[in-house]
């Protein structure tokens, strides 16, 4: 280990002093755009980079489903939906008053507790099938679930919507993005833990070859169930700060074709950010989030500007689709083989585009069959 | 009280009655042998002991209680180690990782204190660590340990997949052709690394083996399975002279298992040493003083010979059924 640790030392371009400065310089800028750059624009800016922190955390939640277990979600967004109902309803504002902080904290965790529980149910649906019947399965679970349950008018604001007000202390967008970000602190530190601990080598071993699993006393239903459990929590967080950035919950937006276009743009975004990579799947995650606002700005000021508002949804759907091509086809590994050697030279580690891993494009592969 | 008792085991896939009201039992620091042509049944037998086959019929008992019905996994965790004939370790992760995924039932911390990050838990995963570096250690592979599984020779992966089974903590340790794709040298070294691990770990061991030197080396007593039926059973040194068995099961390999047992003089000794030291105490058949092996295998050559396209055939199937499952 040592002889390896010094011998990456020596490959190290530059002196190890210019690369720490190169690093740091990096992390700044980072640490700007991400942290600074949304207050400091103004307008619908925390808005707009809150919307990325929410599409984040779901990437971060379909992660854990298609990237550890190999189990594939067209359904998620009923969980991220389930999530910004019962935050509504639980919180239940109204238009006069902000949110009491115990409220609103108890409303994520409710939040959370009723889309784990509906992921567990769909889960213990689709445990003994994978593929394209298990795909069939969370689609038509999906979309069937949202129509049922978001069309209850006594839950959807009699169709009106549902007033949800933040806390007096998150009342500005940009302090509501920056909880936003402590929340992706949050689920990526749990992220991170998954991966190193029984748990996370218990999925890796069922998503290859469940005999395997089971001979390593893996109980391989129990651990299906616990990755939609947790994947359900992480989109039903992502739920309610979806309710709170609007400050209303529409069922709209998660039912019918709305509905459909965010589920599949929530698979696209998980595998163009490549299925294992961590990195590769929030940078991926957070451009999809800001797709309409990136493609906005960039229509502004051109002639395209009337064509592209004619045809919004149609454009930023074919982006998605481009890019989800150009991943299956010519780069299994999506975003994460930029992304990660990238994540890894700014914790200090060498810079290289060859992965220590088995390419990870060897799983992505799967979900091409 | 036996550690493996398996009685009248059936099960049939369709039209093939793949095995067929088998009984047979290990006992304490045994090492026992489970022989047979290609597709015998032998696989399909160490499937339903370890719970990924249901059989039809019959039952399997662990130390007197019935487990016929349970999963593989609680059998894992309760002292079934098994590897697969064609290699059982996930392929995209580290050896290492691999050492510690098989070690699944011995880190007892909660799911939830996992996802959080507990002392409590850094701790057991530094002891599954400690504990998957020592068995590198023990079988030589230490240099192996960061690497990914999928990219390691064959011969390797065998012996690897033996450390993952260590791994579990077994009882009872069932391996499915553990010398396959390694050289006579190597699978000489097996057995003695065998003895060694029943000894260190004091071990129960079922064996599924093609490698005729190997079984009489190691094995204290041996059962036959033909087409799904018991056909034999012994010590080593009985079965190899076994009529019926040399005619069913060396078949289409009788010169090859003449080549192969030529030299069995000190290794029926050495393996009668092991036997002794190990305590070993199943009443044996009465010993043949002399192996005659060749006799026998001369005698038997004629229906050797008529036997062997039949075997090629099955062979041929086998080895179909096998590029299938893989
Ligand atoms: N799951 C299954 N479905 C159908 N047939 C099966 C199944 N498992 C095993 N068989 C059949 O049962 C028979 C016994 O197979 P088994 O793998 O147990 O043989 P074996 O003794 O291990 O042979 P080999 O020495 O080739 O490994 C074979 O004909 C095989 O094709
Ligand atoms: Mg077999």
């Amino acid at each position: 280990m040592t002889a390896e640790a010094s011998l990456a030392h020596h490959a190290r371009p530059g002196t190890p002093v210019a690369s720490w400065v190169g690093r740091v310089i990096v992390w700044l800028g980072l640490g700007y755009l991400v942290l600074l750059l949304p207050g400091a624009i103004g307008g619908e800016a925390s808005l707009d980079a809150s919307q990325a922190a929410i599409y984040v955390l779901i990437g971060l939640s379909l992660h854990i489903l298609i990237g550890y277990t190999g189990q594939i979600s067209l359904g998620h967004q009923a969980f991220v939906g389930t999530g910004s109902l019962v935050a509504a309803n639980v919180v239940s504002t109204g238009t006069s008053h902000a949110a009491e902080p115990v409220h609103f904290g108890l409303s994520l965790v409710a939040a959370a507790a009723a889309a784990a529980a509906a992921a567990v149910v769909l889960g213990a649906v689709a445990l003994r099938i994978t593929g394209l019947y298990l795909a069939l399965v969370t689609l038509v679970f999906g979309s069937v679930a949202a129509n049922a349950i978001f069309s209850i008018s006594s839950l959807n604001g009699h169709e009106a919507g549902v007033t949800a007000l933040r806390p007096a202390s998150l009342v500005t967008d940009y302090r509501f993005y920056l909880f936003c970000l402590l929340l992706i602190v949050l689920v990526m530190y749990v992220d991170i833990q998954l991966g190193k601990s029984k748990t996370g080598r218990a999925l890796a071993a069922l998503q290859e070859n469940e005999l395997v699993a089971q001979a390593f006393a893996v109980n391989v239903m129990k651990f299906k169930l616990i990755a939609f459990a947790l994947s359900g929590a992480f989109a039903g967080l992502a739920g309610a700060l979806y309710t709170y950035r609007v400050q209303s919950f529409s069922d709209k937006n998660f039912s019918g074709t709305p509905g459909f276009n965010l589920a599949l743009i929530f698979v696209v975004m998980v595998v163009v950010g490549g299925l294992g990579s961590r990195a590769g799947v929030v940078v991926a995650s957070a451009f999809f989030g800001l797709i309409d606002v990136l493609l906005d700005l960039a229509a502004k000021h051109t002639f395209m500007a009337q064509y592209y508002s004619d045809h919004k949804q149609y454009v930023s759907g074919l982006i998605g689709a481009l890019l989800l091509l150009q991943t299956v086809i010519l780069n299994p590994g999506g975003l994460g083989q930029v992304v990660d050697p990238v994540a890894r030279w700014l914790r200090g580690g060498r810079f290289s585009l060859h992965g220590h891993g088995p390419t990870s494009g060897s799983r992505a592969a799967d979900v091409r069959a | 009280m036996s550690v493996l008792e398996v009685s009248d085991l059936s099960i049939r896939f369709g039209g093939l009655q793949a095995l067929l009201d088998v009984t047979f039992k290990v006992d304490e620091y045994e090492i026992v042998g489970l022989i047979g042509p290609n597709g015998a049944g032998k696989t399909t037998a160490f499937n339903c002991i370890t719970g990924f086959y249901r059989p039809d019929r019959g039952h399997v008992f662990y130390r007197g209680q019935d487990v016929t019905g349970m999963p593989p996994h609680r059998k894992s965790a309760m002292g079934f180690g098994r590897t697969f004939q064609n290699v059982g370790m996930v392929k995209s992760s580290t050896v290492i990782e691999n050492l510690k995924t098989a070690q699944h039932a011995s880190a007892d911390y909660g799911v939830v204190s996992g996802l959080v990050g507990t002392g409590g838990v850094r701790e057991t995963e530094r002891r599954l660590e400690q504990r998957s570096d020592a068995l590198l250690e023990l079988l030589g592979l230490t240099d192996v340990r960061d690497s990914y599984v999928g990219g390691l020779p064959y011969g390797t992966l065998k012996l690897l997949e033996l450390g993952c089974a260590l791994a579990t903590q077994p009882d009872i340790l069932l391996l499915d052709e553990p010398s396959s794709g390694m050289g006579p040298e190597e699978s000489h070294d097996l057995g003695d690394r065998l003895i060694e691990l029943r000894r260190e770990f004091d071990l129960t061991m079922l064996l599924i083996e093609h490698h005729v030197p190997l079984v009489t080396r190691v094995c204290d007593y041996v059962y036959v399975l033909n087409f799904g039926q018991l056909l034999a059973e012994g010590a080593p040194s009985v079965i190899q002279t076994h009529p019926e068995v040399v005619a069913a099961y060396l078949g289409g390999e009788a010169a090859d298992a003449l080549e192969q047992t030529s030299a069995p003089a000190e290794e029926a000794a050495l393996a009668a040493e092991e036997h002794e030291a190990a305590g070993y105490v199943r009443e044996r058949a009465p010993a043949q003083k002399k192996s005659p092996v060749k006799k026998v295998a001369k005698k038997t050559t004629k229906t050797a010979k008529a036997t062997a396209k039949k075997a090629t055939a099955k062979k041929a199937v086998a080895a179909e059924t096998a590029a299938e499952e893989s």
